[in-house]
Formats: structure tokens, sequence, C-alpha cells
């Protein structure tokens, strides 16, 4: 999925931002196609670099992703044909 | 007391049974014979028990709404209405609701529906969705306090970061088939990315509402794929078939429907060191490469080139310095020579020894013969160390 040009990121062409909002499989798949490049070789050095930044900055966003402390447990409720969610208390 | 006619007895018996409050629905356990299904789309059948038989029609209303199909035979319980057929003067139970009776014709019931339903394709492998493999927000429609969602929970908690939506089902009883549906539509309704449709184990009469064809298209009709976990030891429930992916227990089903973030945990981190391996990598052939060619330039080899060319240089320069001065001395003495032979022939050297070059004035002609002048004309005489101007006295033709 591509998303509109952030400015001052200025990646070169072809390839996608890369923004903290990107779902977890963007990233990883990113990640993977950026590590096969680097792995076949032949690239210029600037290009090694750039794409090494590039891809510390996709684990990063992967790992926080993983790291996700929060999440919301929430019981769905119907009023007047309209749906609601309410906190879910799990009793013990 | 009069004399009943057929009709008015049979009226009166029927008005008795009709009104009896305690015969107006009861339910009523026995065994179908035979049986005969009219086209109509009524049935008509005697139920008996051991020692008894009583008469049954169950009108097309009430099959239409049936949840399996009655056979010879089958074991069921009834909910009707006494009723008298007064035609023929038989008292005859309707059947408001038939449903199958003991394990055997349950199980029978499954068996039918779950034949009728393969046929028709609902369980075919080419209509199941695919589970998203990094869902966002997992739905589960389950009992709100039973072991289900509880375990469903902790497996998620263990597992990976996800929102949960729950969907309170009642998983049991006459009103769940209505409650799964409802909570499937429901949940269709918001973003989950996964449904969990499932419950505790039990036994086959507990989870009899999964093997409701309501439920079934249902769950064929879900937009969201289905994950069905219905805790039963052996047997699929019909669910079980439809579902797009079909797990043993809720937990199996939390852990099919998303990944573990320590597996993923670990691909990020070997994928990070892949990545250094690779760029280290590449910087460190450059650098080879680098070393290589400096070792090739060798600074002193350079140096030494220039100084043994230099000294050619100067070596060169010397003996080009020396071969032209002795171009210039040989050239300086061949002048000489040829300015030597030139004054032997010069005329000032025959001057010298006394000639002298006689022209005319009018056309500083050289005179050569005494034709060439006339008495009287003016000639010069060039004499070595001069001209002498003079005039023709005379001519004659010997030299003295």
């Amino acid at each position: 999925m591509k998303k509109p040009e952030d400015t001052g990121e200025g990646q070169e062409g072809g390839d996608e931002e890369i923004c903290d909002d990107m779902s977890f499989e963007e990233s990883l798949d990113q990640l993977e196609s950026l590590v096969d490049r680097l792995e076949r070789g032949q690239l210029l050095l600037d290009e090694s670099l750039e794409l090494f930044e590039k891809g510390m900055k996709l684990a990063r966003i992967c790992n926080s992703k993983l790291a996700r402390a929060e999440r919301k447990i929430e019981v769905l409720i119907e009023e007047n044909g309209k749906l609601k969610t309410d906190n879910f208390l799990e009793d013990e | 007391m009069g004399i009943y006619t057929v009709s008015q007895l049979n009226d009166h018996i029927r008005q008795l049974l009709v009104n009896d409050p305690q015969l107006g629905q009861i339910w009523v356990r026995g065994e179908i014979s035979n049986l005969t299904k009219h086209s109509s789309g009524h049935f008509y059948f005697t139920l008996k028990d051991k020692g008894s038989q009583l008469n049954c029609v169950s009108f097309r209303s009430t099959n239409r709404s049936l949840k399996f199909d009655p056979e010879s035979s089958m074991r069921v319980l009834i909910f009707g209405s006494l009723d008298v057929y007064t035609v023929r003067g038989q008292y005859q139970l309707r059947v408001l609701d038939m449903r199958p009776d003991g394990i055997g014709e349950l199980y029978k019931a499954y068996e039918q529906l779950r034949i009728r339903l393969q046929d028709e394709g609902l369980f075919d492998v080419s209509r199941k969705q695919p589970i998203p493999k990094y869902p966002l927000k997992i739905g589960v429609a389950t009992s709100a306090t039973g072991a289900a969602i509880h375990d469903i929970l902790n497996v998620l908690r263990r597992r990976y970061p996800v929102d949960v939506l729950l969907a309170p089902t009642i998983v049991q009883g006459e009103m769940s088939s209505a409650s799964i549906v409802c909570s499937i539509e429901q949940l269709n309704r918001t973003d989950v990315d996964v449904i969990i449709l499932g419950r505790g184990g039990g036994s086959l009469e507990d989870l009899w509402s999964f093997n409701e064809e309501v439920v079934a298209r249902a769950i064929a009709k879900s937009r969201v794929p289905i994950i069905s976990a219905v805790g039963h030891e052996t047997d699929y429930t019909i669910a079980d078939f439809t579902a797009d992916l079909r797990a043993p227990t809720p937990s199996a089903a939390a852990e099919l429907a998303v990944p573990d973030s320590m597996d993923l945990k670990r691909h990020v981190l070997s994928l990070s060191q892949r990545m250094e391996q690779a760029a280290i990598r590449s910087v460190s052939d450059y650098s080879d490469r680098l070393d290589y060619l400096c070792s090739r330039i060798e600074p002193e080899k350079l140096n030494d080139f220039l100084r043994q060319n230099s000294q050619r240089v100067d070596e060169l320069t010397l003996r080009m310095e020396r071969l032209s001065e002795r171009i210039i001395e040989s050239k300086q003495n061949q002048l000489c020579g040829l300015a030597g032979r030139l004054n032997a022939v010069s005329p000032l050297k025959t001057l010298e020894r006394g000639y002298g070059i006689a022209i005319r004035t009018e056309d500083n002609k050289v005179i050569r013969s005494r034709e060439d002048v006339s008495e009287g004309d003016d000639i010069g005489v060039i004499v070595s160390d001069g001209k002498i101007r003079c005039k023709v006295e005379g001519i004659s033709d010997d030299h003295v």
C-alpha cells in the first residue's frame, strides 16, 4: 500500500515510504525484501548504506508493534439496532 | 338425554378434547411408524410405544421449520395438541414441533443435515476463506461467563498483542442457535478481522445448536472468516465443517488465529543480523578493493620512475647542446670556405689587379666593344677604389 509523500523523507524512486503507521505485516514484508536485496550484493556503497538505514527503521517498527502491551478487550452490545462496545471485565 | 347423530357425537368429543386445558399443548414421546409424506407437504404417521399407538398429523407449516427429516422407526419428541378428525371419528395429535429423541435419533438427524449440506457444497474447500496472518482485532462469539473466553484471552495474551471484541452468546439450549446466528451477524458489522466461534466441551445434546442448519448458513454467509472451536472429543459439528477453519478447543482456536510474537521477534532479530552482515560485507568488500589498489600505486616506485626519467632528460639535453655547438662550428667553417672562394672570383679582385670596368653613362651599360660608344660620349671607368668620369676622344680597332 503506497502512502502519500511525507516531507523530508525523500526516498529514491519506487521505494515506499516508511511511516510509524505501517502495519506489522507491511513492515515485515518490506524488511524481508530489503534484506534479500542487500544479500544479493552488487550494490553501490551508498545504496547499501541507504538500505541498511531503512532496514533499521523497519526493524524498529516491527519490534515496537510486537511489544505493544495495551490491548482492548470489549463486549459487543446491541441497543435499538445499533452496536456499541463496553469494557469486558473478566470475572475470576 | 337425546340421541346423538354420529356427527354430533364426534363434534362433542372433539369439543371435549380440544377444550381440555391439560390436553391443549402437550409433549409426547414415541416412535414413528407408517409415515406417509403426502405431496401436499403434510405428514401422516402413527406414534407408538410398546403397548399403544396414536394417530398423528404434521401439517406443511410445521414441517417447513423442522430441523430434521422424520423417518419411520425414528424416536421423536412431539409438541402438539389433540384434535379430532370428525370425518373418521379419529382423535389425533396435531404436531406443532418435533425433534429427535435420544442420542441415536440426534445422530441420525445430524447425519441427514450433514449429507444435505455437503451435497449443496457448503463444506467445499474452495469456499473457505483464508485466516488473516496478522489480525488487528478478533471477534469472539461465546458465552461471557464460560471457560472458553478465559482460555482464549489467556492464549492471546501470551502470544500476540491484539484487540478482542466479545459478542456474548448462548451456547446451549433452546435459544442457542438464534443467539449464535445473531452474534455472527453482529460481529460482521464490526471491523474484526476474524471470528472465533466456540464453547467448551459437552455432550452431543449440549452442542446441538452447533449442528443446526441456521447456524451453518450464518457461518457460510459470514464475510469475516470464522474459526470454529466446539470442544468435542471426536466428532465434528456441522459448524466445524462449514467454518473456514476448525480447532479442537477454544485455546487451539486462539493459537490458530494469531502468530506467536516470540517467533516473530526472533525472525525480526535474524533479519536484522543478516542485514548487518550483508552491510558489513559490502563495506569491507569495497575497503579491500581500495587497499589493493593503494598497494599497487606504490608512491616510491613513482618517485623512482620520475627520478630516472629526469636524469635521462638532462643527459639528452646535454648531448643535444654539444651537438648543436659542433654543427654551428662546422657550418661556420663551411661558410669561411665558401666566402674565400667567392672572394677569389669577385670582380673587385680583378679590379685590384689593374683592370677597370667601362660603362656608358647614359644607361649604365657595360661597354664591351668599340661599337658600344661613339666619339664624344660620356663614359665612366670603375676602378678598385672608385669611378673615373671620361669622354671618348677617339676610337681605334687595336689595343694601343
